[in-house]
């Protein structure tokens, strides 16, 4: 038999949500009363104290007993701590804290409750409440007392303490029998506020309901449902039943021994007479509202309430004379409907309003029918000018509406603050720190659904500050900061949005450690590693599966969450930042948008359907001319990737991934429909190409105008890129046409679009039309764009595609040749730039010269050796000086020069020519990159005699075959193994190195080094390797050699771009012995002289 | 079958006879300008904005497989509402409200053409014609789409 039938669905809602509310403070009560130690404040003790009073009471009559009991051991601590029979500490407000965390629990599932087992916190509770009696008094818990009517009948048994302590500042206890039909339900009361006004009065110390009673009753009307309290009160007998609401008979008064007194109440009670409901003039000021407030509630209850007595039970009940306890028949029926509903979402999904807020709503409402009325009054009148008027008028309104509603939808973000005290309290004693939570900006107020999402993120990142960023107080102490830890949570208002910061002192994020983490996971390039910024590197730590955290703890860390606090950032709309200084703490910003109902977007268009990009992912606008198209799109294997000031942006078409038929759509055409069917089954696999959409779009172009449909569309359109950045990475999105940026209510999707990862939403649009809202991110995914930043993806397509194999960072220096001929050379063998009058340059037996530092500065100029233009007279000349074979020359420029650090991708084939190695997009120009050597050896070959001798030597050498290679290589040649994987930096190297002494053998990579050395183990006398490789770094190859005895005596030279100390504490320890700047030979030279055997 | 009477709202579709409870039709609109969702299921014309609500447009001919027609300008959209979500359902030409008695209905017979019987929940017979009366539940739910059941 169920008990949970007497309780109305209303009643248990009301409950619950009262409850829930009680509890919400309660943390930081507890907390305050932690703090404040044995100096108790009796104020908040009581406070919680009242709370767990009132979630008793209300259970009793719920027959919720787990959450009864629960709630009355905790009751009981808390009275002994405001009797200052308990002191609290950490240890008992732990027990407490945990304690109302299942009280919660058991709240939130109120209708299985009764099944929880709470034995361990009841034991421990017990165990607070024994521990601190004297000896004598600790019998009293577990002492039970039977609380006895003068009939005899026992009606429970309460524990001997609980009398003890009710009875302390002279109460009185009574006995109170409720009759929930008579005095409850027919006096237009509900259960809860008759509870209410008697825990006003007194203190609850045990209820009841007497089911027996009811269920023995077969046929006749079930007449009553006693209620017993069992209280204990100020009140004197005399005026408790005017107070209690009950006839004198109905209150009895308990002595110490749990007997009814005999000379109890009625004896006592000379007003015995007295109609219990007459509003007597009370003593005390609290009672007397409640008299009143039941006066006004009469009305409501279409029953007369004088009518007692068997004969008057409400008409449904007589209709179920069954034997399950139905007695409160009124609401049985919806109460179980509503128990249905209410058992699938056990959050409720209600909002409080401020009441001010709603009668400003209701205004509104009011204003918007008198509008309404105006305006169809005007409209039938035909009277122009009221019509004007009621139009502004109701655009007035209606902005104001919903403004209002929007307000509605605003909560305080103290409503997930509030539980970071208690979090970041736990972690401290949990983690051995010490640490003090500084919370600002409780009161600003963002949408509901942000503050919902929020939660997590917040909490993640609070913890992830205690557990990581914290030094336990050793440590702080030694680092001479204050013992505790602070951290500081802080909202404000900053330009429309809301920025939520976690501040903390600790630690402070590693850059370089993060960059290294996410090198070794393969997450960034070397390259990146090098070139990134400190806050770049830190922000690293939102990729997934990066975590700082050394070893993992059970408080946080596990290496996941920061990029799912990224993403449920990205979902609310906002934006992430991470500031931090080693040692001295971390700043994480997070800016969020005050609502999600209307967002800015970007109005885009592809054919004739139109899409909302949000702002928040839009990062620019790219628009390519159509003669362009070709230079600045470059095509990787199946994919097209755009070059932008450095990076690769991979290209999505969005007609191509969402199959966008270039024709019409015409939805009153059922052939067009026909049409639509075969377009998206042919357009599934979005291989579509630009150049081959262009052309596809042309002949579509031509059948249209044969068909002599009107297209708008531009055959010789350019190309619209709106560069998106979804998550962590960057995609461009082709659309045929970018349009203004507007604001637009986002609306959900019906059941059968919601899945579409294209889609975010709908929105109507400004002329009634719907458009729809695109989803950055489910489109990359649609388009496979996905795992890696998209960028990096795009860089190693592109690294594996033809012809670009180049890709180590340069600095280059940048100059013209023709005015128009954009070329560049390395920086690193520029020797200087001079700028040079066309007079003083000299020609001497066909040789171009200039006095240059009391001497003749041989000239080259680029068209001396290949196709390009010669340098005129018009344009203002500079020589750049270089060191070649020994001697200074110059190559004749023009300017403008500049230089600038890229990761040249060079195409090799397309404009190779004596003295160019090669060409590469930079600074969104094809630019010529200068091979000096070439040039000058093409123009000057005596001056590298040496090198054409050794040449011959090695083609002879190749021509013997490798194994006999040993024996006819001449002795006296000593092997370099260079291991470089840049053709560029190889084939350098190779030339400072290569003399009649010295022979490079050129590899690629470690591993082809580390095979080569397999076979020819006892050639070698140096090998000069890169450090940042494919398939093997320089660092693993070193490993090898040093494990290998036959290399013990092998000298290893690393050459890198760029040597940062760290680099060269790491190539020391694996046995590198010198470490060189690539191209800074002189250096290099010296150093291979030194270390050559 | 129930013993009241029944309003139908008869509409055509292709060749054939449909009917809507009255009670389930909310409204009936003309064809306005429809959104195209790409990528949507087949069946799913379109979006559309009725009075500030994203209402869903079901191609009724699709759905239930039949020839769809040429254009006529009769065409209607007829509003149902499921589990709170408004749908509309493109059908060729509305016909009259047909007020039957619900012992006229009988089960689909089997040779009905739809393939998709279980979109039917009755037929209505008199001398010249057969309505098949449509289940709403059916149309709208997400359960199938048309492709899956090939």
């Amino acid at each position: 038999m169920s008990m949970s039938s007497f309780i109305d669905d209303e009643t248990l809602q009301e409950y619950i949500s009262e409850s829930l509310e009680h509890l919400a403070d309660i943390e930081q009560d507890l907390l305050t009363i932690e703090e404040g130690g044995a100096d108790i404040d009796e104020e908040v003790v009581n406070r919680v104290f009242r709370a767990a009073h009132s979630l008793k009471g209300g259970a009793g009559f719920l027959a919720l007993d787990t959450i009864k009991e629960l709630a009355h051991k905790i009751e009981n601590v808390l009275d002994m701590m405001r009797n200052r029979e308990i002191t609290p500490n950490p240890e008992i407000i732990n027990i407490l804290l945990n304690s109302f965390d299942k009280l919660r629990d058991l709240i939130n599932n109120s209708s299985t409750s009764n099944e929880e087992d709470i034995d361990e916190f009841v034991v421990a509770l017990v165990g607070l409440t024994t521990a601190h009696l004297a000896p004598a008094e600790q019998a009293s818990v577990s002492n039970m007392i039977p609380i006895t009517k003068n009939d005899g009948n026992v009606i429970f048994e309460v524990p001997e303490i609980d009398l003890a302590q009710a009875k302390k500042g002279s109460q009185t206890l009574y006995l109170l029998e409720y009759d929930l039909i008579h005095d409850v339900y027919q006096h237009g009361k509900t259960p809860m506020e008759i509870i209410k006004n008697v825990m006003d009065l007194g203190t609850i110390i045990e209820t009841l309901i007497d089911i027996d009673k009811v269920g023995t009753l077969d046929d006749a009307p079930i007449n009553s449902i006693p209620f017993y309290m069992l209280i204990s009160s100020i009140i004197e007998p005399i005026v408790a039943p005017d107070f209690l609401e009950l006839p004198t008979e109905k209150i009895l008064l308990i002595g110490n021994d749990g007997k009814q007194l005999e000379e109890g109440g009625p004896a006592e009670t000379p007003t015995q007479d007295a109609p219990p409901l007459e509003p007597t003039p009370a003593p005390s000021p609290t009672p007397s509202p409640t008299m009143t407030s039941s006066e006004p509630e009469q009305p409501l209850t279409p029953k007369p309430k004088e009518t007692t007595g068997p004969e008057t039970v409400p008409p449904p009940t007589t209709e179920k004379p069954t034997k399950t306890p139905a007695p409160k028949a009124k609401k049985v029926a919806p109460a179980k409907e509503k128990a249905a509903k209410t058992e699938k979402s056990d959050t409720p999904t209600s909002l409080r309003v401020s009441v001010n807020l709603l009668e400003s709503l209701m205004t509104l409402a009011g204003e918007m029918v008198l509008s309404r009325n105006q305006l169809l009054q005007a409209i039938s009148q035909q009277d122009q000018h009221s019509i004007k008027l009621s139009g502004q008028r109701i655009d007035l309104v209606t902005s104001e509406l919903q403004e209002a509603i929007m307000m509605t939808r605003m909560q305080p973000i103290g409503s997930i603050f509030n539980k970071f005290p208690r979090v970041v309290r736990d972690m401290s004693q949990k983690l051995d720190k010490e640490i003090n939570l500084i919370v600002t900006g409780k009161d600003v107020e963002l949408d509901k659904t942000i503050i919902e999402g929020l939660g997590d993120p917040l909490t993640h990142l609070i913890r992830n500050s205690a557990d990581h960023g914290i030094e336990t107080p050793k440590i702080r102490i030694a680092a001479a900061k204050p013992r505790a830890g602070k951290i500081e949570l802080k909202a404000y208002h900053e330009a429309g949005q809301v920025n939520i910061e976690i501040t903390d002192d600790g630690n402070g994020l590693d850059a370089e450690k993060i960059a290294d983490k996410a090198l070794e996971k393969g997450m960034i390039s070397s390259d990146q590693h090098k070139a990134m910024s400190r806050k770049e590197k830190m922000a690293l730590i939102l990729l997934p599966s990066l975590s700082t955290a050394e070893k993992v703890t059970d408080v946080s860390g596990r290496g996941v969450g920061m990029d799912v606090v990224k993403s449920n950032i990205d979902q609310l709309g906002g934006q992430i930042e991470i500031d931090s200084e080693m040692g001295r703490g971390t700043t994480i910003k997070i800016k969020l948008p005050l609502t999600l109902a209307i967002i800015p977007s970007l109005l885009v268009s592809v054919g004739e359907e139109r899409f909302a990009v949000p702002q928040v992912n839009v990062s620019e606008l790219v628009r390519i001319g159509a003669a362009q198209i070709k230079e600045r799109i470059e095509r990787v294997g199946d994919s097209e990737v755009m070059p932008l000031r450095g990076e690769l942006i991979p290209l999505i078409r969005l007609a191509s991934v969402l199959g966008i038929q270039s024709s019409v759509v015409d939805p009153k055409s059922g052939e067009e429909r026909e049409d639509r069917r075969s377009a998206i089954a042919d357009r599934r696999s979005p291989t579509t190409t630009i150049d081959e959409s262009l052309e596809q779009t042309l002949d579509e172009e031509f059948a249209n105008k044969r068909s002599g449909q009107d297209r708008r569309y531009k055959a010789s359109s350019d190309l619209n890129i709106v560069v998106v950045s979804a998550g962590s990475f960057k995609y461009g999105l082709v659309v045929d046409d970018l349009h203004d940026s507007i604001e637009i209510v986002v609306k959900p999707m019906g059941r059968h679009l919601k899945h579409l990862a294209s889609y975010a939403g709908a929105t109507i649009m400004g002329d009634g039309r719907v458009a729809l809202i695109l989803d950055v991110a489910g489109i990359a995914k649609l388009a496979d764009l996905i795992s890696m930043a998209g960028s990096q993806r795009a860089q190693d397509l592109a690294e594996t595609g033809e012809g670009s194999r180049n890709k180590d960072r340069q600095s280059l220096l940048l100059f013209r040749n023709g005015p128009e001929e954009p070329c560049a050379v390395p920086l690193e063998i520029v020797e200087r730039v001079e700028q040079v009058q066309h007079e003083d340059i000299e020609t001497k037996s066909g040789q171009k010269v200039i006095k240059y530092r009391g001497g003749s500065l041989p000239l080259f100029a680029l068209s001396d050796v290949s196709e390009v233009a010669k340098l005129s007279q018009e344009q203002e000349l500079v020589v750049i000086v270089f060191t070649v074979a020994e001697r200074e020359i110059g190559l004749l420029a023009s300017q403008p020069v500049d230089t600038v650090e890229i990761k040249a991708v060079i195409d090799r084939d397309t404009l190779r020519d004596t003295g160019i190695m090669g060409s590469s997009i930079i600074k969104e120009q094809t630019t010529l990159i200068i091979d000096i050597y070439e040039l000058v050896e093409t123009r000057k070959p005596e001056w590298f005699k040496r090198l054409q001798k050794r040449k011959e030597r090695e083609k002879e050498a190749q021509r013997h075959g490798s194994d006999s290679s040993t024996a006819t290589a001449p002795p006296e040649i000593k092997k370099i193994l260079l291991v470089e994987d840049s053709d560029f930096f190889r084939s350098q190297l190779k030339k400072y190195i290569d003399d009649d002494e010295r022979q490079c053998i050129p590899a690629e990579d470690g591993l082809i080094a580390w095979n080569w050395l397999q076979e020819h183990p006892d050639e070698l006398s140096l090998i000069i390797t890169d450090i940042e490789m494919p398939n093997m770094d320089g660092f693993e190859l070193c490993r090898r050699i040093r494990n290998d005895d036959r290399f013990n005596d092998l000298k290893i030279i690393a050459v890198t771009s760029l040597a940062s100390d760290e680099h060269i504490a790491k190539g020391k320890s694996v046995g590198i012995n010198d470490y060189q700047i690539k191209l800074d030979k002189d250096k290099l030279l010296t150093s291979i002289d030194k270390h050559i055997q | 079958m129930a013993d009241t009477t029944l309003q139908l709202c008869s509409f055509q579709l292709a060749d054939a006879l449909f009917g809507l409870d009255t009670m389930l039709v909310q409204e009936i609109i003309k064809v306005p300008e429809i959104t195209k969702v790409y990528q949507a299921p087949e069946e799913i014309i379109g979006i559309i904005n009725l009075r500030g609500k994203i209402v869903t447009i079901i191609d009724l001919a699709i759905k239930l497989d039949l020839p769809t027609e040429i254009e006529t300008n009769n065409r209607r959209i007829i509003i149902v509402e499921s589990h709170n979500e408004p749908f509309g359902l493109m059908v060729d030409t509305i016909h009259d409200v047909i007020h039957i008695d619900g012992d006229e209905l009988g089960p689909a017979p089997a040779n009905v053409r739809i393939s998709q019987g279980r979109f039917i929940s009755g037929v209505f017979r008199d001398e010249e014609q057969l309505i098949a009366i449509l289940n709403i539940e059916e149309i709208v739910s997400l359960a199938e789409s048309k492709t899956d059941q090939v």
